[in-house]
């Protein structure tokens, strides 16, 4: 592998070695740039027709023809959606010429993304150095060019952004500034989407499709017309728009895991889950017989995969003289990939000792099929009336295995390789989806002071997981207690009840949202005056079926040995079900907000500010009888959220930034009921009383852009939270709950700095991120006392930072980009340093993920005109992702799987997920 | 002494002049009628509960009347300050099936209930038979999946936050655990789970369970369960708890009291259980019971599968007969889900264990007299054919089974031959023979090699509590009649003073 990584940078380095003036001719240089925002032009072409000679502007935006005998030449400058300058030079001389180009597109001042290009890299870095808010943006060649095929993926790639990955590995969710998913929210096109979580609001990222966004941006900041419940900032994804020219963009790629490369694929047919579970097939009072259950997907065959398909498509065009406007995209990924993972829970014993008992080694086969459509079309009534239609369909089946063996620390192991061994074979299909339509109309009345914009907005999330299964069978490596020192006999394998369970959820939204803005000059001020509102519906659903399946003990016997699946005599313990539960809830929410909002300009002072008020109304049913507690809710607040942006523009590269904004984070729907689990040592359960969390914000940010796509941004920040959720124990009457609650006042603060250089052919983008965030909750801890008695447990405090927040996140990306060539390359490191990724209820024993560096490869080649070749590689050194606790095991038998661990610690998890190659082909009209 | 303790004894005494075995004889006969008890209003309705007239049930209290068979239908529910008090020689029948939980009716207890019957008129709380529904009969004696035994019919006695008291006297309490419906949470279940014969858990206080002269037959599950609670459970039969796991007591954290004189036999998992928290206790004595053919049909391995005390549990463990056990007593050091018992407060000697291999459950895999590498060691008045191994830093002793020690240590019951018990599978069997008598025949090992008393020095939690303990209300309609332990070992002592029951 390594090998081939070196042949291949090697390759593309080769053409830089090939240069030298021949004597007494003449090279013109240069840059080319756009006339009205300055942005470098990567890949405009200069071209002399006399000499049927040429150069293309390099990453820096700068172009070079050598060895040009002197003479007077005819130059045609041109690029994509911009008028072609024709002019004519005298070379007598070696020349440098700077060009600027003028789009051939209308500007339209309502739509900032509605630009020639809003793909393109510059035009990302334009609108963060325009924004009135912090914003980090990566633009669609950004996301072409990057190695990341997922949303979820690329956001790692923003500055002060971690991500919270999925068992597989993919980035599921954002961490910004080390606040996790709870405290940031998501956007499609600036409006919020809702999420097929069965329990959280927040939506998983690893469900979008990279190709079919325009750009993703990141707000860290936020503005009045901004919603309100984004602590960390929101993650808004900008789908592409209808272009101003014919629009053709296709790719097919393949590819293959490295892990599928050393080992078969563990494969069920999805045919053999069951779509509707007992009840919802034969209605209530259904007992369900043991034939009703499936045994096929409970089957795992050894198979060799077809490679991975990944194919998208966007076409777009203007139609009657340019009224019309679409785009549709559409992309499939049909992905497989194989994992592995070890896992070893710790378990408390009296003192503050961790114990291990299990010790899971698990492998993963999985099966992800994405498809995304997006439709964006406008109709432009004229020049002072629009409206839209955007639409978005985004749908995520995956097909998993998971095998498990969990080898039993306990007794009756007596020494490494012996003991009890439990067998798991588990078969999940999930189906996730998220459909959003907006209907948008932007008006201008008076000579553009009056802006008026609207949107009516229909969005579903759902998710199902019909027939989750997974069983159990028990054997293991005993040494007979009644001749210790003979050779372990192996145990028969004893089979378990397992279950059978559907699980489904629906999060439906209503929204409409209107602005007004006015826009004039007071005093020779120019000010825009803004004000709008907001009314959401919110409606989410959640279903919960199980059925437990028995073993029947074979006849004299006490118990079923295991031969394989179709063996396996069970019978229903529960046939009517479990269609009733506090899983089982509905609940809504309704969020209505307005604001007000000024902007305005003081010399090189601009000002953005106002209020935002959000009331939320939400209420939840359960299925729960009346005679228990919390069978329905209604929860109801207010809040006002001032913010204030200010941007000094120093120069017209540099700009100075300070604000501060008030924001909100809302418990999920789930945490509000009355949920309780029964656990093996104390109850979890709902809290309906949970109050939402507030916070006070405060960035200051510099920000120099000496050329379009370069930049330095250097800032701080610091954030209070007030009544942060999390979890941790209380008491309810005398017993023991582990539950969400609101525990004082957190603080976060931090520092991050983005530098972009681009030099001729050459670029590199780095950022890093300094995060400080602190919490303190309280935990579970008993001590042993002199006389060796136990204590009662007592509840210390333990401060620590927030879970997901590392103190260093660190990304470098080295670009390598020949027009000449039709070369694009780039290596990217992403390191997320040390951090919790999972909260223990006793005290330090929290989950702390190790610092983890990954390098990925991505490369492009034009090969003939339209066509480009490209290919990916993801985790270049298969890098493992390590959790320790920080406390050593007390076990007297070495513990399975603790090789090269630090001293002092416990190794929780380590998990593999393999390189991920992939290589296509792509055509560009 | 009171006069229920009088009238105890002499309904003792009058039972040993029926028997060979009795050492004394008593030519005097004096029998006093006690007068019966009615509190509250007299239930009269025998088909309960009854309806509002929207529907709903109408919570119960009162009196069950002695001589009635009352019919339950659907949930009955005694709530916080009611008692439902049920007279000798009633039959109260639950028309259940066990298959969802609106057709398997259950007593939720918030209040009091208390069912009072005598050796002469015991009560019965059990299903009512149907085509449907059969019961049990003696065909059955290994063949768990098939048994009307572990079906369920019924939902037991789940005893909520509020619950105060629960008493049963001479009262056969039979097919119980039906599953969990939407209210499972608060009863610290899951919809769809199996419901225990008894579940209390009283989290304002101490709820107060007293089970005495009872007979515990059939559940799909655990029978006991007590949390936050005070306990007895004294001279009582248990008899096929647990289809697949399971035990007839699983006591948890934050319980004190005693379990002595009870028979537990064919038992999934342990006769005997109890199990604290972390930072919580639960000190239960446990002493002169016997267990018999427990812990095979526990399907996940090492659970045991007799006495086993685990996570903080601790107390006297003295004088128990433990027979063809899949495993002897356990003070757990660590088992797959339970944490450390609480060795300081804990003591235990004098119990005897005796196996007759038989054939082997699987290869190699027979039973044991006591589990290596936990923190049982075998005392010095242990009888038992275990040899203690070094022991470990960690306080866990890593010994030896001695396999020649079969039988060795037969407690010589009056009719049960632990040797024609222990031939093949015949430790499978859940059943208790008819005519068994597990009373101590002469010769026997077990007959004085118990003690009547002990105390460990610096134990603090066994000091407080003691042995027995008393920390329920004794004697009365409302108090415990608790028995001290005996120099005869098991439930069966000679001087009759123990589980007066007969199979």
């Amino acid at each position: 592998m390594q090998r081939k990584f070196i042949a291949t940078t090697s390759l593309f380095l080769l053409p830089f070695f090939l240069s030298a003036q021949q004597p007494g001719r003449h090279q013109l240089k240069g840059r080319i740039t756009d006339a009205a925002s300055g942005e470098t032009l990567v890949g405009a072409s200069v071209y002399i027709t006399q000499l049927n000679k040429g150069a293309a502007a390099e990453l820096d935006g700068s172009f070079l023809i050598r060895d040009i005998d002197a003479g007077t030449y005819r130059l045609k400058v041109s690029y994509l959606g911009y008028n072609t300058l024709d002019t004519t030079i005298n070379l007598d001389q070696d020349l440098k010429i700077n060009w600027q180009l003028h789009s051939n597109s209308r500007i339209d001042e309502v739509i900032v993304t509605g630009k020639a290009d809003g793909e393109s890299e510059g035009s990302a870095k334009k609108s963060e150095q325009h924004a009135d808010n912090l914003v980090n943006i990566i633009s669609a060649r950004a996301i072409q060019l990057s190695p990341d095929i997922t949303v979820g993926n690329i956001l790692q790639r923003v500055s002060g952004v971690s991500i919270e990955r999925s068992s597989s590995g993919e980035g599921r969710y954002a961490i910004i500034r080390g606040m996790d998913q709870r405290y940031n929210n998501t956007l499609i096109n600036g409006i919020k989407i809702p999420s097929p979580d069965t329990k959280s609001r927040y939506v998983p990222l690893d469900i979008f499709p990279a190709e079919i966004i325009e750009r993703i941006e990141v707000n860290k900041t936020l503005t009045p017309d901004m919603e309100g419940d984004a602590i960390g900032g929101t993650v808004n994804m900008v789908t592409k728009n209808a272009p101003e020219q014919p629009y053709l963009n296709a790719s097919l790629a393949t590819g293959y895991n490295q892990t599928l490369l050393n080992r078969k694929y563990d494969y069920f047919p999805v045919s053999a889950i069951q779509k509707q579970s007992p009840y919802e097939k034969n209605g209530p009072g259904y007992a369900a017989q043991p034939s009703d259950f499936t045994r096929d997907n409970l089957n795992f065959q050894k198979k060799t995969m077809l490679p991975n398909i990944l194919g998208s498509l966007s076409i777009g065009n203007r139609f009657f003289r340019k009224r019309l406007g679409i785009m549709l995209s559409a992309s499939y990924q049909n992905t497989n990939k194989g994992y592995s993972s070890n896992f070893n829970p710790d378990d408390y014993q009296e003192g503050g000792l961790l114990y291990i008992k299990n010790a899971y080694s698990r492998t993963y086969s999985a099966q992800s099929i994405r498809t995304g459509l997006n439709l964006k079309s406008d109709y432009r009534l004229n020049n002072n009336h629009k409206i839209s239609l955007y639409a978005l369909y985004c749908n995520l089946n995956e097909a998993q295995t998971r095998l498990t063996t969990d080898t039993l620390q306990p007794a009756p192991r007596t020494m490494p390789g012996t003991g009890q061994i439990w067998y798991y074979g588990r078969a999940k299909y999930q189906t996730q989806n998220i459909f959003n339509t907006t209907l948008q109309g932007d008006h201008k009345f008076f000579n553009d002071h009056l802006v008026l914009n609207w949107s009516a907005v229909y969005a579903l999330a759902t998710n199902r997981i019909p027939d989750w299964a997974e069983y159990e069978y028990d054997g293991g490596y005993y040494t007979d207690p009644a001749t210790p020192g003979t050779p372990p006999y192996q145990h028969p394998n004893v089979l378990q009840p397992y279950n059978r369970s559907w699980w489904y959820n629906t999060d439906q939204d209503k929204t409409g949202y209107i602005r007004l803005s006015y826009n004039h000059k007071l005093a020779g001020i120019p000010f825009t005056l803004t004000a709008g509102g907001m009314y959401r519906s919110k409606h989410r659903d959640n279903h919960y079926d199980n059925y437990q399946l028995r073993p029947i003990a074979d006849p004299g016997k006490s118990n079923q040995l295991w031969t394989d699946i179709y063996h396996y005599n069970w019978e229903v313990f529960n046939p009517y079900g479990s269609n009733a539960d506090a899983n089982n809830y509905t609940s809504d929410e309704h969020i209505a907000a307005y604001y007000a909002m000024l902007k305005f300009n003081i010399h090189q002072l601009e000002i953005t500010g106002g209020i935002r008020s959000e009331i939320t109304d939400q209420s939840f049913a359960t299925n729960v009888p009346v005679t228990q507690a919390a069978k329905t809710g209604k929860i109801h607040y207010s809040d006002l959220l001032p913010s204030l942006n200010l941007k000094y523009k120093l120069s017209e590269q540099i700009n100075l930034r300070a604000s501060y904004f008030s924001s909100i984070s809302r418990p999920s729907f789930f945490e509000i009921t009355p949920y309780r689990y029964q656990g093996d040592d104390w109850n979890e359960i709902g809290n309906p009383y949970l109050k939402h969390s507030t916070a006070s914000n405060i960035d200051f940010r510099f920000e120099y852009f000496p050329r379009a796509n370069e930049q330095v941004l250097v800032g701080v920040f610091y954030k209070n939270i007030h009544d942060p959720i999390e979890y941790g124990f209380s008491f309810i009457n005398k017993n023991k709950v582990y539950q969400p609650s609101n525990f004082g006042d957190a603080t976060n603060f931090g520092f991050e700095a983005v530098y972009e250089k681009y030099i001729r052919n050459f670029g590199i983008r780095t950022n890093y991120t300094y995060t400080n965030s602190a919490i303190t909750t309280t935990k579970i801890l008993t001590k042993i006392e002199s006389n060796g008695q136990v204590s009662a447990p007592f509840f210390p405090e333990e401060k620590r930072p927030l879970q997901g927040q590392s103190a260093h996140i660190a990304n470098i990306a080295l670009l390598y980009k020949s027009v000449k060539h039709g070369i694009n390359a780039q290596l990217t490191w992403q390191y997320t340093g040390r951090r919790i990724v999972l909260v223990s209820p006793y005290y330090d024993f929290d989950y702390w993920q190790k610092g983890m560096s990954i390098f990925d490869l991505s490369a492009e080649k034009t090969i003939v005109k339209h066509f480009a070749l490209f290919a990916k590689v993801q985790n270049l050194f298969n890098a493992p992702y390590t959790v320790y606790i920080n406390q050593p095991p007390s076990n007297s038998i070495p513990v399975s799987n603790q090789v090269n661990v630090p001293a002092g610690k416990t190794l929780a998890q380590k998990d593999y997920f393999g390189q991920t190659y992939q290589l296509g082909l792509r055509y560009t009209l | 002494m009171n006069r229920k303790l009088v009238t105890t004894s002499l309904a003792v005494i009058a039972a040993c002049t029926a028997f060979v075995s009795c050492k004394k004889t008593n030519n005097d006969q004096t029998v006093i009628s006690e007068p019966l008890q009615t509190i509250g209003q007299e239930i009269t309705d025998t088909i309960l509960p009854k309806k509002d007239a929207s529907g709903n049930a109408i919570p119960i209290k009162g009196t069950m009347l002695a001589g009635k068979t009352y019919h339950i239908y659907a949930d009955v529910t005694i709530n916080q300050g009611d008692t439902l008090y049920i007279q000798p020689g009633v039959k109260v029948l639950v028309h259940g099936n066990g298959l969802s939980p609106a057709s398997s009716p259950c007593f939720y207890v918030n209040g009091t209930l208390v069912s009072d019957g005598k050796e002469s008129a015991p009560n019965w709380i059990t299903a009512y038979e149907s085509a449907a529904t059969p019961l049990s009969n003696a065909t059955y004696v290994n063949d768990a999946a098939n048994d009307p035994a572990f079906k369920g019919y019924w939902g037991g006695f789940q005893c909520g936050p509020k619950a105060n008291l629960l008493l049963l006297r001479f009262t056969h309490i039979e097919y119980t655990g039906g599953p969990w419906g939407d209210n499972a949470a608060d009863y610290g279940a899951a919809p769809g789970d199996p419901r225990f014969t008894i579940y209390m858990n009283n989290t304002g206080g101490y709820g107060k369970l007293i089970l005495e002269d009872s007979w515990f037959y059939g559940a799909v599950d655990d029978g006991i369960r007590p949390q936050n609670a005070y306990i007895s459970i004294m001279r009582n039969t248990f008899q096929k708890m647990g289809k697949s796991g399971g035990e007839s007591t699983n006591i948890k954290a934050n319980t004190y009291g005693d379990m002595a004189y009870n028979l537990t036999y064919g038992i999934a998992t342990n006769g005997l259980k109890t199990a604290g928290d972390v930072g919580t206790p639960c000190m239960v004595n446990i002493y002169n019971n016997t267990l018999v053919n427990c812990g095979y049909r526990q399907l996940k391995p090492t659970r045991n599968g007799s006495i086993n005390t685990e996570t903080n549990a601790g107390g006297f463990i003295f004088n128990n007969i433990i027979v063809n056990c899949k495993q002897g007593l356990r003070v757990t050091f660590q088992s797959q889900k339970g944490k450390p018992s609480d060795t300081l407060n804990t003591l235990y000697g004098n119990n005897l264990t005796c196996i007759g291999r038989g054939t082997p459950m699987a290869t190699n895999d027979y039973m044991l007299f006591i589990e290596p590498n936990q923190y049982t060691l075998k005392m010095a008045t242990d009888l038992n054919g275990y040899v203690n191994g070094t022991l470990a830093a960690n306080g866990t002793n890593n010994g030896t089974n001695t396999v020649s020690d079969s039988l060795k240590y037969d407690p010589k019951f009056v009719n049960y031959s632990v040797a024609a018990n222990s031939t093949g599978s015949q430790y499978l069997n859940y059943a208790i023979p008819p005519g068994a008598d597990f009373h101590l025949a002469s010769g026997s090992p077990a007959i004085g090699h118990g003690v009547t008393a002990a105390s460990k020095a610096g134990a603090s939690l066994l000091s407080q509590y003691g042995f027995p303990m008393h920390i329920l209300p004794e004697g009365g309609t409302f108090g415990a009649t608790i028995t001290r332990p005996n120099a005869d070992l098991g439930a069966f002592p000679g001087d009759g003073s123990g589980n007066r029951h007969k199979y």
